[in-house]
């Protein structure tokens, strides 16, 4: 028993020496409590249960301390790591609403979004190629070369930057950059005082609320005659991070002739060779212009040759006929009036499905299944599980399809396999292959 | 289970903390989607409730615990995620001004079936713990003994996010120990409770 653990005289109260038998200050006997029958309060019928007797200790607070110690170290990590969760969260949400804002002929069953092109490095120049890049991740990979800079375009994030002003970073490829931050003057001016359509116009903000413009980003900006392309956007709640469906945003094309687009769908068709931008303006929440570069396919400078079959936002999952086992050296021998030099070889169909492989595991495809599957979980892992087999052809290229399987381990620690079918369009163009029209058919169980 | 006025009057503040920030934190799990992690390691941290019992009393008390666990040890998809926890564990236990601390190391196997859950992971556990009870008490001797726990039971875990798990799970506890000085302790039955937080890694 420690010293502190001193007693009371059961007479007059005063405190005693467990070694003493008698108490100094009344002369009590308090032997006959020896040693062996104090028995511990805490055992019921003890004959020192009373209050008087027991001197206050400080084991309370010591139970009150550690229990507000593990509150505390758990409220600390509650308070800081979700919150930076909620903004990763947000941001996928966002990518995820502007996935499902996308155009109304799309198929149900395909939640896939569509690239129109992924250009080779031969192809671009650092003179020829606008180069923008949205988000933060984009402006990091500053790895010189024009491969670079398209690979900085392919690899932009899953998540929607904010076009804000002060957010709104393309990047800078020389007069490029000055071309998509300076629209022209007349467009400048007739957006900026434009008057809201309706009562609930994009120019009207509610009160307390800070919308943000977020566009989500190109995997490729080039375009080719005839194709076209769905811009997907979200506005949302700057404090919030909620979605603002009633806000209106309006998109303009700056060169009607190179592309239009509908000003209020933001479906851009792409007519004839060359550069534009498309003003997109949503108000109060911001505008932000993307640069969009027209190009005919090299095999025919003038552009009359139409594209197989027209690139679209996404295609159904019945698009994904059977393949026909056939390669595509094979197929690009049997095809009439196309030239072989502009067919793909097996090598480089293998390349491009490998390249958009590559470009699924670091998360660089914007499709809302995939940004799901991909934004938590650990050990992600995206394998080619069979082909590319080729399923038609054009005079241009083949398309082929192939099934990718996803794995992961989920929070529970359980393992999580998806695969999904994917169908993609292989060309060449100035003798490079170029992959168009990637089609991601839903994630399911193998 | 009986509480002492004074002990009560103390641990509501800290108890209503501790709920509200489980409230707070249920708030999240709901609004932004979605323990045990995906990582393969995870470091988790809880508050512990549990009893001890003494002659007829059952003495509560409330501690911490921390353990390590390794989420990678079975998992497949049909069977689910075993994973194994090795950690340790203290609680303290008053009763006027007797107060019993046990201290232990344990050992949690935790099994995650397969479920079509994304966010909420309910799972079955065990326990095997190795304990030392310090007595401190103001009419006998304070002492110390050992002793060793067994017990099973089952929990929730939710998603917080993609590295951060919510944690709450009970067990029944069958606990031994020897003797301090005069004062025997005879194997009893009891329950423990905890709720914590679990952080993956690497991410």
């Amino acid at each position: 028993m420690s010293t502190a653990n001193a007693h009371h005289c059961p007479d007059c109260k005063a405190e005693i020496s467990p070694d003493l038998r008698q108490c100094m200050q009344c002369g009590s006997d308090v032997g006959v409590w020896p040693e062996s029958q104090r028995t511990p309060l805490i055992l019921p019928g003890n004959p020192a249960f009373s209050a008087d007797v027991v001197r206050k200790r400080t084991s309370i607070p010591k139970i009150v301390g550690a229990t507000a110690l593990g509150a505390s170290i758990i409220g600390a990590v509650l308070y800081y790591m979700p919150a930076r969760d909620v903004e990763e969260t947000q941001a996928i949400a966002s990518a995820m609403s502007a996935e499902s804002s996308a155009s109304p002929s799309e198929s149900a069953s395909v939640v896939s979004a569509v690239t129109i092109s992924a250009p080779d490095a031969a192809e671009l120049s650092a003179d020829s190629l606008p180069v923008f890049s949205y988000g933060d991740t984009a402006l990091t990979r500053s790895v010189p070369g024009a491969e670079a800079r398209v690979r900085a375009v392919e690899s932009a994030p899953v998540r929607s930057s904010e076009v804000t002003p002060a957010l709104a970073t393309p990047a800078p490829v020389g007069r490029r950059e000055v071309a998509a931050r300076t629209p022209p003057r007349g467009t400048e001016a007739s957006l900026a005082f434009r008057p809201p359509a309706n009562g609930s116009a994009a120019a009207t903000a509610t009160a307390g609320i800070s919308p943000s413009l977020a566009v989500t980003p190109l995997l490729s900006n080039i375009l080719s005659p005839g194709e076209r392309l769905q811009l997907r956007w979200t506005v949302t709640d700057r404090r919030t991070g909620r979605t603002l469906p009633g806000l209106r945003v309006e998109f303009t094309s700056m060169s009607d002739s190179t592309a239009t687009v509908e000003t209020l769908s933001g479906l851009v068709v792409a007519r004839s060779p060359g550069s534009t931008g498309i003003i997109i303006d949503a108000g109060s929440a911001g505008r932000t212009t993307i640069l969009l570069s027209v190009r005919a396919p090299a095999s025919s400078p003038e552009g009359a040759r139409a594209l197989p079959s027209s690139p679209v936002v996404s295609r159904s999952s019945a698009d994904l006929t059977p393949p026909a086992a056939a390669s595509p050296a094979a197929v690009a021998a049997a095809s009439a009036g196309a030239e072989r030099s502009e067919m793909p070889t097996v090598d480089e169909v293998r390349m491009m499905v490998d390249r958009f492989i590559r470009d699924v595991r670091r998360k660089a495809i914007r499709n809302a299944e995939l940004a799901q599957f991909m934004s938590d979980g650990a050990d992600h892992r995206v394998t080619l599980v069979s082909g590319p087999t080729v399923i038609s052809t054009t005079t241009l290229g083949v398309r082929v399809i192939f099934e990718m399987r996803l794995t992961k381990f989920d929070s529970g620690g359980r393992p999580m396999i998806l695969v999904s079918s994917t169908s993609m369009d292989v060309d060449k163009r100035n003798g490079q292959p170029i992959s168009s029209a990637v089609a991601v058919g839903s994630l399911r169980r193998p | 289970m009986r509480f002492d006025n004074v002990n009560c009057r103390r641990l509501r503040p800290a108890v209503r903390h501790a709920a509200r920030r489980v409230v707070v934190a249920l708030c999240l799990v709901s609004s932004v989607t979605h323990a045990q992690n995906a990582q393969p390691y995870a470091a988790q941290i809880s508050a512990l409730f549990t009893t001890i019992r003494v002659g007829s009393e059952n003495i509560p008390g409330a501690g911490v615990e921390l353990q390590q666990r390794f989420n990678r040890l079975y998992a497949t998809e049909g069977f689910g995620a075993l994973s194994l926890g090795l950690g340790g564990q203290y609680t303290t236990h008053t009763r006027r001004n007797d107060r019993l601390g046990i201290a232990g190391l344990f050992v949690e196997p935790r099994w995650v079936p397969a479920t079509s859950f994304v966010d909420v992971f309910p799972y079955v556990s065990a326990r095997l713990a190795v304990q030392r009870l310090t007595g401190d008490f103001a009419f006998v001797e304070s002492g110390s003994t050992f002793g060793a726990a067994i017990g099973i039971g089952g929990g929730l875990a939710v998603k917080v996010s993609r590295r951060i798990n919510i944690d709450a799970g009970a067990q029944l506890i069958r606990q031994q120990f020897g003797n301090i000085g005069v004062l025997p302790f005879d194997p009893f039955t009891t329950y423990t409770a905890k709720i914590g937080v679990s952080v993956g890694y690497p991410r």
